[in-house]
């Protein structure tokens, strides 16, 4: 996870997640089961015994989750958000690459940029969904754009970083054998920034599934995050905890997915 | 530390050092790209803009005067600046509620090999979870309230200060835990005089990053809670076709956001100034 | 030095064998130590990679249990790190965030010495470790060896009857190394002290010791125990005389035996 940036030295640091940062630490897996039992059990009986709104039983949460994936009311809705989701990513990645590859291959672009990539980076994002509803309406563009301003950030700053922060020693190495600047950056800067790139992509992903939620949320009315909306009354708690279960599932699904598919291309 | 990396880190100093003074160019060409840059997108902004259609996007302009209309009502009720302090204080209390949770549980979760690993799957749930989801059981539970609006912030920022705090802690170099340890170090002193500070700097930029977090929260407790700060008024003028003056609260909140991000960048570089090589003289 | 003296450290048989895991058989570390080191002495540990020398130094600081055989320091069994004795480690494990007054004094403190004390005390040492006029340096501003002397000053502070070196010259430089050894030798005339070393350098065993032990792999044991005859105080003069070059070839000769003969099992 990151160091974030830095807008008065004009350094774009790169971004790592957390989830990159606590790899490797998931060891024995009895506890961790018994205190998942645990939870569940606690949950069931206190959802059960008091008549707390907020928290029904767990029984009834995935019993509202069934029935919302018999009634194809999931299914219907999941399309809109990850036809959303590929949309805004597709933009991010693409676009992404390209301006931090830019800005790590010329630095008067890198100049022109950094403030304002940082200043973005530390952005509370969000508040631009009123402004995306206003001008476009609910529809695709407000939900894609919703997406791309929450992923693309990371994925630039890491290209950028990659590029730029390569081994010293392998663009020496490149020098002393005659490589231009225009070869440097092919076949030593491009090759090198590939792992940070794919962080980028990752850590990008993650917040692109939030922005994706959130654009749902806040237009109300569209796709999973509609579902949210509707059923967030006192009177279909369950239905909202099990919308609630299967957003967080989804979100880790995808989440391991870019991880899988990006660490493959890098072990490759 | 490594000394052969630390002998590497010099020779990166170095060749920075030696690069540094080359172009003269350099000092002139930054801000006027910076500047150039900042140009192009207000003067892009303005030739989009069109202030005859209502839904249309307002030129930058406009949307200034309706900015400088509504801060040039001051502290009025109803008026922007007493929206943004209302605003702030689900900010304030649920950041300060979320660090007050977030380090003792950081630093037990870091210091126990078995409790990082039960915790570790449910933070990584947490992680994942697009918190905006539970916000309508927040309502429920506690109402369209500023407790409501600090119970967001909390739960937006506090799981990032947690794990940050906790990897931290775990990540701290075993060399000097051993060395701690072979000069007679208690477990209490082996915490304050080592574990922690050596932490400090991951603790720091989880702080900064649990802020970043907690002004979104904000926003989003505002925007989705209908909060009695800047929510209301963005819908209000949302509903009143007035574009100009959404614009105008959104880019007031989002400057709040961009400058209390500086702010705590600062802060952290300060707190972690021995880790970089800002302190290489 | 008297052999009729009590000896300050005592090993009868110990070992090491740490319990198979994730797979792996279980892995004999150290096996059959047998060791006696009296007051004064300078002995330094040398072997090839694997033999057990940085084991056995952390197990008479007590960091690392040891379950075979009898470890005695001063008489008494070996349970934890005690205040008699004191490590200067390869590392140099200073504490980046204390200037180097505070990290001299840092076993002070953990002592609860005051601070006027501790001060005065971790002056003296860091004259006497040649680091005079650094005192409010933080290690990053400092050389790889003047770190050392910082480490070295931090031993002699808490004032111990045994220093257990591990490494401590192993990252410098060789003509920072000779003139840390030279030093470290003054030091060592004017205390009185014990000194264990460890290194993997032949030259430097034999420069500083009374007695080196030449350890072996696999399992990590006691190879053989040489005497070092070279009269003291020993100067730089002393690396050109042929009764140095006799010793340090014939340490040099049994270290390639030892390696030589056993190449089936010099794996990854």
């Amino acid at each position: 996870m990151s160091s974030l940036t830095s807008a008065s030295s004009g350094r774009l640091e790169p971004q790592r997640s957390v989830r990159d940062r606590m790899r490797r630490r998931v060891g024995d897996q009895g506890p961790l089961l018994a205190s998942i039992l645990i939870v569940a059990a606690s949950w069931e009986i206190v959802g059960r015994t008091t008549d707390t709104i907020a928290f029904p039983p767990l029984t009834d949460i995935f019993a509202a989750l069934w029935g919302f994936l018999l009634d194809g009311s999931i299914v219907s809705n999941l399309g809109v958000s990850l036809l959303t989701l590929a949309l805004g990513m597709g933009i991010s990645i693409a676009g992404g690459i390209a301006i931090g590859a830019l800005m790590g291959r010329f630095r008067p672009v890198e100049y022109a940029l950094d403030v304002y990539i940082n200043a973005a980076m530390a952005a509370p994002m969000v508040a631009f969904v009123p402004i995306f509803i206003l001008l476009f309406g609910i529809g695709y563009p407000t939900r894609v754009l919703t997406v791309v301003i929450f992923a693309i950030f990371p994925i630039i700053v890491n290209t950028f970083a990659g590029i730029r922060n390569v081994d010293r020693s392998l663009v020496e190495m490149g020098r002393s054998f005659g490589a231009r600047e225009r070869q440097l950056f092919w076949q030593i800067r491009v090759p090198a920034a590939f792992p940070l790139l794919l962080a980028g992509i990752r850590l990008g992903t993650a917040r692109g599934v939030k922005g994706l939620i959130n654009g749902e949320v806040l237009v109300a009315v569209v796709g999973l995050g509609g579902l949210v909306n509707t059923y967030g009354t006192p009177f279909s708690m369950d239905r909202l905890w099990a919308i609630i279960f299967f957003l967080v599932a989804l979100a880790l699904v995808i989440v391991k997915l870019v991880e899988m598919g990006t660490r493959r291309v890098v072990r490759a | 530390m490594d000394p052969e990396d630390s002998g590497r880190h010099a020779r990166l100093v170095a060749a920075q050092v030696q690069r540094r003074p080359a172009p003269s160019r350099e000092r002139w060409l930054k801000p006027v790209l910076r500047l150039g840059i900042l140009a192009l997108l207000i003067g892009g902004w303005q030739l989009i803009g069109n202030d005859e259609i209502q839904l249309a996007m307002p030129t930058f302009t406009r949307t200034m005067a309706a900015l400088f209309d509504m801060l040039s009502a001051g502290f009025a009720e109803d008026s922007l600046l007493e929206g943004l302090v209302i605003t702030n204080q689900a900010l304030v209390g649920g950041f300060l509620l979320a660090l007050a949770v977030s380090l003792p549980l950081g630093i037990a979760m870091g210091s126990s090999r078995g409790v990082a690993n039960i915790a570790t799957p449910y933070l990584t749930v947490l992680l994942a979870a697009p918190m905006i989801a539970l916000v309508p059981i927040v309502q429920v539970v506690l109402g369209l309230t500023l407790a409501a609006r600090i119970a967001v912030v909390f739960l937006f920022s506090f799981i990032y200060m947690t794990i940050n705090t906790m990897v931290g802690v775990q990540e701290v170099a075993p060399d000097l835990k051993e060395m701690g340890r072979s000069f007679g170090a208690t477990r209490w002193q082996m915490l304050r005089m080592v574990t922690f500070p050596a932490a400090v700097p991951a603790i720091m930029a989880g702080i900064r990053l649990g802020l970043g977090r907690a002004i979104i929260g904000m926003i989003i407790a505002e925007l989705s809670l209908i909060g009695a700060g800047i929510g209301s008024l963005i819908l209000e003028y949302q509903v009143r076709f007035q574009p100009a003056y959404v614009f105008g609260i959104v880019l007031l909140a989002v400057l709040e956001g961009v400058l209390l991000m500086e702010l705590a960048r600062r802060v952290e570089g300060r707190f972690a100034r021995w880790k970089g090589v800002e302190g290489v003289e | 030095m008297s052999s009729t003296a009590a000896p300050v450290i005592e090993a009868v048989g110990v070992g090491k064998t740490y319990p198979a895991s994730d797979g792996r058989a279980p892995f004999t570390a150290l096996s059959g130590i047998d060791l006696t080191i009296h007051p004064g002495e300078f002995v330094s540990l040398i072997g090839p990679s694997g033999c057990g020398k940085t084991t056995f130094l952390k197990m008479v600081d007590g960091l690392i249990p040891y379950d075979e055989g009898e470890l005695r320091v001063l008489g008494k069994p070996v349970s934890g790190p005690g205040p008699e004795r004191a490590v200067v480690f390869q590392n140099f494990a200073l504490l980046p965030w204390l200037t180097v007054l505070e990290n001299a004094a840092f076993g002070l403190r953990l002592r609860g010495v005051g601070k006027d004390e501790r001060d005065r005390v971790a002056r003296s040492n860091i004259e006497m470790a040649g680091l005079q006029g650094f005192e409010s340096a933080y290690p990053r501003q400092l050389s790889g060896g003047m770190q050392q002397r910082v480490g070295l000053a931090r031993a002699l502070s808490v004032d111990p009857d045994i220093f257990l070196m591990d490494e401590p010259f192993g990252s410098l430089d060789a003509q920072t190394r000779n003139l840390m050894q030279s030093d470290l030798l003054r030091v060592w005339h004017a205390s009185g002290k014990t000194v264990v070393f460890v290194t993997h350098a032949m030259d430097e065993a034999v420069f500083l010791s009374d007695r080196v032990v030449l350890m072996a792999t696999r399992p990590g044991r006691v190879s053989e125990i040489i005497d070092i005859d070279l009269p003291r105080p020993r100067t730089d003069e002393t690396r050109t005389e042929p009764r140095f070059v006799e010793l340090t070839s014939y340490v040099w000769d049994r270290l390639r035996e030892m390696i030589l003969t056993e190449p089936q099992k010099q794996s990854a």
